[in-house]
């Protein structure tokens, strides 16, 4: 099991690294000069302005600033804005709450719909209740989320005044946000339980709990759903990019400060180390949950460790 | 030396006297859905106020006290030292929670305009205004318990020049800065080393807020940008990042300006919240999550006052207008002709009725009518006349062709227009390039980031872009006029007129109010002649407020007072 | 939700034990063609199902639905039905583009990885699972703002998102076969590595690559109309489901006309695009779809179901 472990800790470093040099790259990539920007209107004279990109180090070349980058990250350094003054690790962890709680609540909306939709539609295969509970994931996955999210603010929030429009601090003020971003995740909950519980219904095992006098309900829980369980979990914690991508518009639109409308504007308007540092927080962010998984499935079923890496 | 507030010297002070083209910068943001270009966009709508329509400027009147405002702001502050912002929106914030050594209100009767004792109880100021003397009030204490005296002074205007700061807005409205003496604890002189006849006006802004040394010196240059602390009748509670700022009542405070009363705040608590979605400021205005909601887009304006149950206070801001620049130096807009056959085309009031509800004001010329130096004649220079915009093109040699698109050469009268998000210029453009089709051009219309967009400009690959400006003093021109802006700055027109820039720069070493004025009007008309800008309307800072909310102040400079106000 | 395992998993809408019966098959048969039919036309003559150009403005404006203008007028007065006909050019454009490009990138990189010697497939699987990382937002706009806007720069966004998904299944499906019988035996016979896989390898997966691409299409779809929603490589004035949505969106409740008609669409194409998904897989599947729903196990896990094996350089 350490081998295991050891094993796959190796194989992150080299990927964090990538992480951090494409970070780098991409935001440097975006035409435009960061100092400008930030004195856009200020009557600020050629001088100043020359005084600024040295402040900021922007007269360095590419590989220096890489460097100073990678090495202000080894000793835990994020950067710092160059919009606030304050360090890109305050600006990141005091948005990342509210990121998270989005997300969370939209992976609870998905489980709570989804899973008992799949198993539903799983244990009964092709009937009414099937087709029903499939035609409503079915909607959630076509619906675009930031429309749905449109329309439930248009009808629970202003015209029937029963829930927030925006972000009020409070659980209500969650809800609204969490069922359009949730929805959709639902609806490949479902799918996955389904095709998983149809599998394990015909499994041998299933069949020989049968043969054992197992109830049905015993059969659903302890082997068909337990079985059916990991691949959902995993499957939404693997998820984790594009959760983000859609939490970023869905906080916009119930003006919820968080992580991803900030790292657009910060991408917007150059904010360099903003942008490199979020990058590698979420990149590290996403191999660490893989890690996660990998060792989790690693320590219940041996046979893939021994299955092995490249 | 004259001594003022004893003998106010008539028509010296007057609300053109400002020079600089102060920190306010930036354009008028309809969607943020991204936030996108928020932090340039931050402070949009902040504008100098004149006596402004609307809600009322009648001090302190029946409201009761206590009670928490909420106000919806479109954008993040950037920091919350006023020394250090670039963003003209913090400095509105900063009212409320920093004084300045003297006010610059509107005056009594709602016209004009005066200078009011602030923490200076009085001021002279030296003949060739390179030095100001400031006798300060004894009775005032910081937030954190500190006492004011000139020290305070003296730290506040060294921080905004201390590279540390990093300041942006601050440092260019300052000037040529040269030091503060402490003359006695209770006098403070600052200095400049070339005259600086705008410096009243500048320190009025907000930029110049009085901060507590103690706080500077515990919180270091940049962090007091966390933890701001001044004297004015709020204080600072808590931010939380990008969602809200919360400021509470100073009970302490008794050195308000004597116009308004000068007791402490009537709210209880004052509550900056960010929405940066435009639809969901207004649908938080609607749900009664705010109070004020600020930066509407027109349609959100247009249904609020049908509906009724909205004031709306749309204030009329010194600057220049939200338009296209119009690059002078690529095809086909290098041609004079062609330029002018742009201005004949597209019919600016049809766009605001139907583009923009009705909402805004359309606009003629490169400065708001409300900017000193204003000239209406630039504004008649040209109408709608689509037929004389056809004459024009086919005698620059271009003929219709098939389409209708002209041709030259074999070439087609085509644009390249370069837009950046979120300023809600999408739909007000494709209105115009329709309307430049109708006489023979063919267009495509991109849209980038702003840091994109911004480096397009420079480099000059459009032949229309985008701009708008909110200033405080028609030397804003400079900065987009100016030739030597051309290269890093902000001239996007490419515009490169020596005689343009000097005739700018004599008009701001100009004291006499009249002479300035009519060298800007005639810059502005030579300006419109070259047809280097299309100005589509005019920019304004639109507050849209439940009727519960009353006394709030409107400044000069476009700020929203809330010394008096009340909510119920 | 831009990954092509979580479209893999969306599209098992009939994932039938049974086999799917003459009517269902018909009607899978029927909707392919009517819909490749109408695609087609969208894409290439537009024109032909609405009458009017959806860039002329006019003075009728902002009109309800009815009379001359069946889905109403926007706010320079152009008519939206045609906006809505023409709006989906770019989106088909861009997504069935993106995919293409994705799944040829991803064959590619899947089968690369798959054949080659341990350090390098170790090098590619690092180097897709960096890619894998970063969220497609980010990688979308910075490309928008270093390329400009325009179909290209969705394409290009949309195939940097599926790749790496693609390639992680593909290289895993070519390792399994790789060790079946006839790989080897032709190798005994002297073919070289490369015309090995050409030759045998990519027939076999061809069946899954389709199935993974038309999975895929689904959520190109949503990605595609969710960067032009934010503005994102929109050309205007052309319309676009995205960009018209986002322009109505602060109109919803007063004129609902202007972002319904163009959100319906995006969710009767993706209703569309992964119900023929769902088609292909049980038509081209000889177990019942049995095989390719593993995969989906596979796809979304990272991990084969039963016999326990990672995909080489799991992350």
């Amino acid at each position: 099991m350490l081998a295991y472990v050891l094993r796959r800790l190796a194989a992150a470093v080299p990927v964090v690294f990538g992480i951090t040099i494409v970070a780098f790259l991409l935001i440097h990539l975006v035409p435009g000069d960061p100092a400008k920007i930030l004195l856009f209107g200020t009557n600020a004279t050629p001088a100043q302005l020359a005084n600024l990109r040295r402040q900021l180090g922007l007269e360095d070349p590419l590989w220096r600033q890489y460097f100073s980058f990678i090495s202000q990250l080894l000793h835990g350094d994020l950067g710092t804005s160059y919009l606030t003054q304050n360090s890109v690790a305050h600006e990141i962890l005091s948005r990342t709450p509210s990121t998270l709680e989005l997300t969370g609540a939209a992976m609870v909306v998905a489980v709570v719909i989804g899973v008992p939709l799949g198993m539903l539609g799983g244990a009964f295969p092709n009937s009414l209740a099937d087709r029903a509970a499939r035609a409503v994931s079915f909607l959630g996955v076509a619906v675009p989320y930031f429309f749905l999210a449109l329309l439930l603010v248009l009808l629970f929030s202003v015209r029937l005044h029963w829930l927030p429009a925006i972000d009020n601090g409070s659980v209500t003020g969650l809800i609204l946000p969490a069922v359009s971003l949730g929805w959709g995740y639902a609806a490949i909950l479902t799918r996955l339980v389904r095709g998983r519980l149809i599998e394990e219904y015909r499994s041998e095992y299933v069949k020989s709990a049968r043969a054992r006098g197992c109830t049905e309900w015993r059969v659903l829980l302890r082997h068909a759903l337990r079985n059916s369980s990991i691949p959902a979990i995993t499957t939404i914690g693997l998820q984790f990019g594009n959760i983000l991508t859609g939490a970023a518009i869905t906080e916009v639109i119930f003006g919820r400060p968080g992580l991803g409308s900030f790292l657009a504007t910060a991408i917007s308007n150059k904010n360099i180390p903003v942008v490199q540092g979020a990058v590698v927080v979420i990149g590290i962010g996403y191999v660490l949950i893989n890690l996660i998984v990998d060792l989790i499935v690693g320590a219940v079923d041996p046979r893939t460790r021994a299955a092995g890496l490249a | 030396m004259t001594d003022h507030f004893r003998h106010p010297i008539p028509g010296q002070v007057s609300a053109s006297g400002l020079h600089d083209g102060q920190a306010a910068a930036a354009f008028v943001s309809r969607r943020q859905l991204l936030g996108m270009g928020a932090t340039v966009a931050a402070g949009l709508g902040l504008s100098p106020l004149l006596a402004a329509c609307g809600a009322s400027s009648a001090p302190s009147s029946a409201g009761k006290s206590g009670g928490t405002l909420t106000m919806g702001i479109s954008a993040p502050p950037d920091t919350l030292d006023p020394g250090a912002t670039g963003l003209a929106l913090t400095l509105m914030i900063s009212l409320a929670m920093f004084d300045p050594l003297v006010w610059w209100l509107p005056g009594a009767n709602g016209t004009g305009s005066r200078f009011v004792p602030g923490l200076a109880d009085s001021y002279t100021v030296s003949p060739d205004a390179s030095v100001y003397t400031f006798k300060l009030r004894k009775d005032v204490t910081f937030h954190d318990g500190t006492k004011f005296d000139a020290h305070a002074v003296k730290a506040t205007y060294d921080h905004v020049v201390d590279p540390a700061t990093k300041s942006k807005s601050g440092l260019g409205a300052l000037g040529p800065y040269k030091e503060t003496r402490i003359l006695d604890p209770y006098t403070a002189q600052i200095r400049f080393s070339e005259p600086n006849a705008s410096f009243l006006h500048q320190q009025a802004a907000g930029n110049f807020g009085i901060a507590s040394p103690a706080a500077l010196k515990k919180y270091g240059p940049t962090g007091v940008g966390n933890h701001p602390v001044g004297t004015g009748p709020f204080k600072f509670v808590s931010y939380a990042t990008g969602d809200q700022l919360n400021l509470a009542r100073n009970a302490d405070y008794k050195w308000g300006p004597p116009v308004f009363g000068s007791g402490p705040a009537k709210l209880g608590k004052l509550i900056f919240r960010i929405v940066t979605d435009d639809s969901g400021r207004y649908n938080a205005l609607q749900s009664g999550q705010l109070q004020i909601a600020m930066n509407l887009p027109p349609n959100d304006i247009s249904a609020a006052k049908k509906s009724g149950q909205y004031n709306q206070l749309t204030v009329p801001t010194i600057g220049t207008p939200a338009g296209l620049p119009v690059n002078v130096t690529r095809p086909p807009t290098n041609d004079p002709l062609v330029r002018q056959a742009i201005q004949y085309a597209v019919n600016q009031e049809k766009l605001v009725k139907d583009v923009l509800f009705g909402v805004d004001a359309a606009a003629h010329t490169v400065l708001t009518p409300i900017t000193p130096g204003y000239s209406k004649a630039s504004a008649s220079l040209y109408h709608y006349d689509p037929a004389k915009a056809n004459a024009l093109l086919s005698q620059a040699g271009w003929a219709k062709g098939p389409g209708g698109v002209r041709t030259k050469n074999g070439q087609k009268l085509d644009l390249n227009v370069i837009l950046f998000s979120n300023a809600g210029f999408e739909l007000p453009t494709q209105f115009i390039v329709s309307e430049l089709a109708k006489v023979g051009f063919t267009a495509s219309t991109k849209v980038q980031p702003f840091a994109t967009a911004q480096a397009s400009f420079n480099s000059g690959l459009h032949n229309l872009g985008a701009f708008g400006y909110y200033g405080m003093d028609p030397y804003l021109l400079n900065i987009w006029v100016n030739s030597d802006a051309i290269k890093s700055g902000f001239n996007w027109s490419h515009y490169d007129n020596p005689h343009i820039d000097s005739m700018i720069a004599k008009a701001n070493f100009t004291a006499d109010d009249a002479k300035r004025n009519a060298i800007y009007e005639q810059v502005c008309m030579q300006l419109m002649k070259d047809a280097m800008y299309l100005p589509m309307w005019d920019v304004n800072g639109p507050f849209t407020m439940v009727p519960g909310v009353k006394g709030v102040h409107t400044t000069l400079n476009g700020y929203l007072m809330f010394h008096t106000a009340t909510v119920s | 939700m831009a990954s092509a395992s979580t479209a893999a998993a969306s599209a098992v809408i009939l994932g039938d034990p049974a086999p799917p019966t003459p009517v269902r098959r018909r009607l899978g048969q029927a909707v392919l063609v009517i819909g490749s039919a109408i695609v087609l036309l969208l894409l290439v003559a537009p024109g032909l199902i609405a009458h009017v150009s959806p860039t002329v403005t006019g003075d009728d404006i902002l009109r309800p639905p009815g009379g001359a203008h069946w889905f109403g007028t926007d706010q320079l007065g152009r008519d939206m039905f045609s906006r809505t006909i023409y709006g989906a050019r770019p989106v088909l454009a861009a997504s069935l583009l993106g995919v293409v490009l994705a799944t040829v990138a991803g064959v590619a990189l899947g089968v690369a990885a798959g054949v080659a010697p341990r350090w390098l497939n170790s090098v590619i699987m690092r180097i897709i699972d960096v890619l894998l990382a970063l969220p497609v937002l980010l990688i979308a706009l910075i490309l928008i703002a270093t390329a400009g806007s325009g179909v290209r720069s969705i394409v290009i966004a949309i195939g940097v998102a599926f790749t790496p998904g693609f390639a992680r299944i593909v290289e895993a499906s070519v390792r399994t076969l790789r060790s079946v019988e006839y790989v080897q035996a032709a190798r005994v016979f002297g073919s070289t590595g490369t015309r090995t896989s050409v030759r045998h390898l990519i027939p076999n997966l061809m069946t899954e690559v389709v199935v993974l691409g038309t999975s895929a299409v689904g959520w190109a779809v949503l990605t595609a109309t969710t960067l032009s929603f934010l503005g994102l490589g929109v050309q205007l004035p052309q319309p676009d489901w995205g960009s018209d949505l986002a322009a109505g969106a602060t109109n919803l409740a007063t004129s609902w006309w202007l972002s319904t008609f163009p959100g319906l669409a995006i969710t009767l194409t993706i209703l569309a695009a992964n119900f023929i998904g769902d088609y292909l897989m049980t038509a081209l599947d000889p177990r019942d779809g049995l095989r390719l729903s593993q995969n989906l196990t596979t796809m979304l896990t990272g991990r084969r179901p039963g016999n326990g094996r990672p995909p080489a350089g799991a992350a």
